[in-house]
């Protein structure tokens, strides 16, 4: 769960329509974002119905860096105002989802950033965002063998010669 | 010593199981704290759902075992995954036995996806693992048995409370089955149904009122609906949106003609189906098809294919609907079969395609789509409304299509065409472009992509070689050929003398054709443009200046943009936005040497 903590109005600049948000990263980063952008994530959103009820403002501290949720807030703001299905299953959809080669290059980092941001995107619920970064990673390890999806992934084998050889495993590939 | 040296193997193999058993558990440790082996659960999930996706394998269905399977050996975290998660498993692999049951415990109760299909199978493989697949039919959301056989039918004798789709195609050379007694309770959740090649009892238990999608395909003589039932049947599933119905109307007798078959559907009155958008009919002769469809109605957005019957489609033409698209393969039969002679119809359009129509379909029925946006210039949306489309498939017999276009242009009222378009690379070699362009005295618009360009400009200038093309060219406004320029280093000023606009594109005009006519100063393609255009600017005569040029992903430097723009009436040229580029793009007209000669 998140750590809550009050603020007062002059951390938290805005008002009315143009709501802004604190979020704060691990590394203990300030980070202030509209809410409209991170409507997208279902986390945010639950904490902001939360602060409605009452009268103070808060920052939102998030387990994890800077750099990452600067990843993830470059990702909701390229997509701001977009329908898409994963996020948005029951809404009306006021226009094309967007064409969605942009994630391919947005997620063009290297596997150890691409895990931390799919953790990210899981923890702040969007969605499409991990639908996107799960469909990077069954590319890195797709049509690969057993033994190259190890070593991209950094993991050893941990089967015991009677676990890699039992018969319950021949159906496992 | 003998018992000594084996008490020393069994110690050493013990040590040895036991030292292998410590790594696996180190190694086991170490990947704890790998960050790929440290996700959630559901994220892994997730990972392995879209695994099978690509662009070459969309489908986990398509290929067995399903590639992802590889990853239950990467660990054992990923192993117990998946192994504990029964939507992994819901799509049965029927291809063996042992697959079929392993995957049926392991979806555990979660509804199953049973696809079965003889094709490179032993029959003894394919009767075994089939039966073990189907053992848990009642469990199924979607069956597709293709071949379906004699013996899996006792498996469908169940209850189908889950069943949402429902596919059966008769094995072929095998006596046609009926299939009265399978599902005997009915199908209450099932919204797709495609039967081919079955025996078939009317009414029809397996059709219910929410029903969305309908295949009939292959229906014995014997087995097909009178039209009352047909109606009765169509009038209980309004929600349908897709209906194909091929060798399934009920036939006429051979010496019918085509009054007598109109008069058979004469006070048939079929029901309305309001959300049907996409309506296939084929395997019947025109006059059957234009029966059928004449007899009801549907929204005008509907998309109609017709494997064989080009009266049918005409006749659609003339109503709202907004395309009629015909099969190659439907009108070859067709043109073969005894409907011949003129036809009272009329056509306002005509464009052979490629098999990729639903992108016209949609532009003509104005909805909005990522491929519209790739650009269809709003004066041809007008042009073809509605159009008429011979579609070619890329599996089409090129035998087939050579006699198909011959008989086209013989029999298609070409007299009324406004605006002919060409998108098809294949086959349109076999026109008979000059006869086809002799009837065609309202053209309008000539479009063309692809190498088709070839075969149009020759004929046209065949045509304006023997003075023919001149009742026409009084009236033709636009063309707007896509062509490999350079096999057409000439350019025609005076076979088009109104047209108005022209769009180039994806060649290099800074090229010097290395063909050159006798004489002829070689000059490159953007001079030649230039100088065919200022001609038509400076000479009158009939002639109509240009009005627009766009030129688009063309080796062309500015300097010669801008003299294009000096012989067009509008001056500006439109460089790298024009409206419809990579689909409409480049000149290909002809120059009347002749006349060059002369000057």
């Amino acid at each position: 769960m998140p750590t809550i903590v009050s603020v007062d109005d002059s951390t938290v600049p805005g008002e009315g329509s143009s709501r802004l948000l604190l979020l704060v990263s691990s590394d203990n980063k300030h980070i202030v974002v509209e809410e409209d952008i991170m409507s997208r994530s279902r986390f945010i959103s639950k904490q902001v119905e939360g602060f409605e009820a009452t009268s103070q403002r808060h920052a939102i501290l998030l387990p994890f860096s800077s750099f990452v949720l600067n990843k993830v807030i470059e990702y909701c703001s390229h997509y701001r105002g977009y329908y898409l299905l994963e996020d948005d299953p029951d809404a009306a959809p006021p226009g094309r989802s967007p064409v969605r080669e942009w994630d391919q290059e947005f997620l063009d980092v290297d596997r150890n950033m691409l895990l931390r941001i799919i953790k990210a995107a899981h923890y702040l619920e969007i969605k499409s965002l991990v639908g996107s970064c799960a469909r990077a990673i069954a590319d890195m390890i797709r049509g690969k063998t057993t033994e190259e999806m190890r070593e991209i992934l950094g993991v050893e084998n941990d089967f015991t010669p009677e676990e890699e050889h039992s018969p319950s495993s021949k159906c496992t590939g | 010593m003998e018992q000594k040296t084996c008490s020393s193997t069994e110690y050493q193999q013990e040590d040895m199981a036991r030292l292998l058993a410590r790594a696996s558990s180190l190694r086991r440790q170490k990947n704890a704290r790998a960050p790929a082996l440290r996700l959630p659960v559901e994220i892994v999930l997730n990972i392995f759902s879209v695994f099978p996706a690509s662009p070459l394998s969309p489908h986990v269905l398509y290929s067995r075992p399903p590639p992802w399977l590889a990853v239950t050996h990467v660990c054992q975290r990923w192993r117990e995954i998946s192994l504990s998660s029964p939507s992994l498993w819901t799509h049965i692999i029927t291809e063996t036995r042992h697959w079929a049951g392993e995957m049926l415990i392991r979806s555990k109760n979660l509804p199953i996806v049973l696809q079965i299909s003889p094709l490179g199978r032993r029959p003894s493989g394919y009767k075994s693992s089939s039966e073990v697949a189907l053992s848990q039919a009642s469990r199924a959301c979607f069956i597709d048995i293709d071949g379906f056989n004699i013996w899996h039918r006792p498996s469908l004798c169940v209850p189908a409370p889950i069943l949402e789709s429902l596919y059966l195609r008769g094995a072929l050379f095998s006596p046609t089955l009926p299939i009265a007694d399978i599902f005997p309770e009915g199908t209450p959740k099932l919204r797709s149904l495609c039967l081919q090649g079955l025996n078939i009892s009317w009414p029809l238990h397996l059709l219910n009122p929410d029903l969305v999608e309908l295949t009939l395909d292959d229906i014995c003589e014997d087995d097909r609906p009178s039209l009352l039932q047909l109606r009765e049947a169509l009038s209980a599933m309004p929600n349908l949106n897709t209906l194909s119905l091929k060798h399934t109307l009920p036939l006429q007798s051979q010496d019918s003609t085509p009054h007598t078959i109109m008069a058979t559907w004469e006070g048939v009155t079929l029901p309305t189906l309001p959300s049907i958008t996409t309506l296939e009919v084929a395997g019947q002769s025109g006059m059957e098809i234009l029966g059928f469809t004449s007899s009801f109605t549907f929204p005008s957005l509907t998309s109609v294919v017709i494997g064989i019957g080009w009266g049918a489609a005409a006749d659609l033409g003339r109503s709202s609907v907004q395309s009629v698209i015909i099969s190659l393969s439907g009108l070859y039969r067709q043109f073969t079969s005894r409907l011949s002679g003129p036809s009272p119809y009329s056509f306002h359009s005509l464009r052979i395609a490629r098999d990729e129509y639903d992108y016209w379909c949609m532009q003509a029925g104005g909805q909005t789509s990522q491929d519209v946006d790739r650009g269809c210039p709003p004066w041809i949306r007008t042009h073809f409304d509605p159009f008429f489309t011979v579609n070619v498939h890329r599996d089409s017999p090129r035998l087939a299509a050579e006699d198909l276009f011959k008989t086209v242009c013989e029999l298609l009222p070409l007299q009324n065409i406004g605006t002919l378009m060409v998108e098809c690379e294949l086959f349109t070699a076999y026109i008979p472009w000059v006869e086809a362009f002799s009837r065609m005295k309202d053209i309008q618009n000539v479009i063309v992509r692809g190498s088709a360009s070839g075969a149009i400009i020759e004929a046209l200038n065949d045509l304006h070689a023997v003075g023919a093309w001149t009742q026409h060219s009084a009236t033709l406004a636009e063309f707007v050929p896509f062509a490999p320029f350079d096999n057409y280093p000439t350019i025609a000023h005076d076979i088009f003398p109104r047209m108005s606009h022209l769009a180039i594109g994806g060649i290099d005009m800074e090229i010097i054709p290395e063909v050159q006519a006798i004489g002829e100063t070689p000059i490159s393609l953007c001079e030649r443009l230039r100088l065919a255009l200022a001609r038509r600017l400076e000479e009158g005569n009939g002639m109509q200046p240009l009005e627009r040029l766009g030129v688009r992903d063309c080796n062309i430097t500015q300097a010669h943009v801008m003299q294009l723009g000096e012989v067009i009436t509008h001056g500006a040229v439109d460089w790298d936005s024009v409206q419809n580029p990579h689909l409409f793009g480049l000149a290909g007209l002809i120059v009347d040497t002749s006349e060059e000669s002369d000057a």
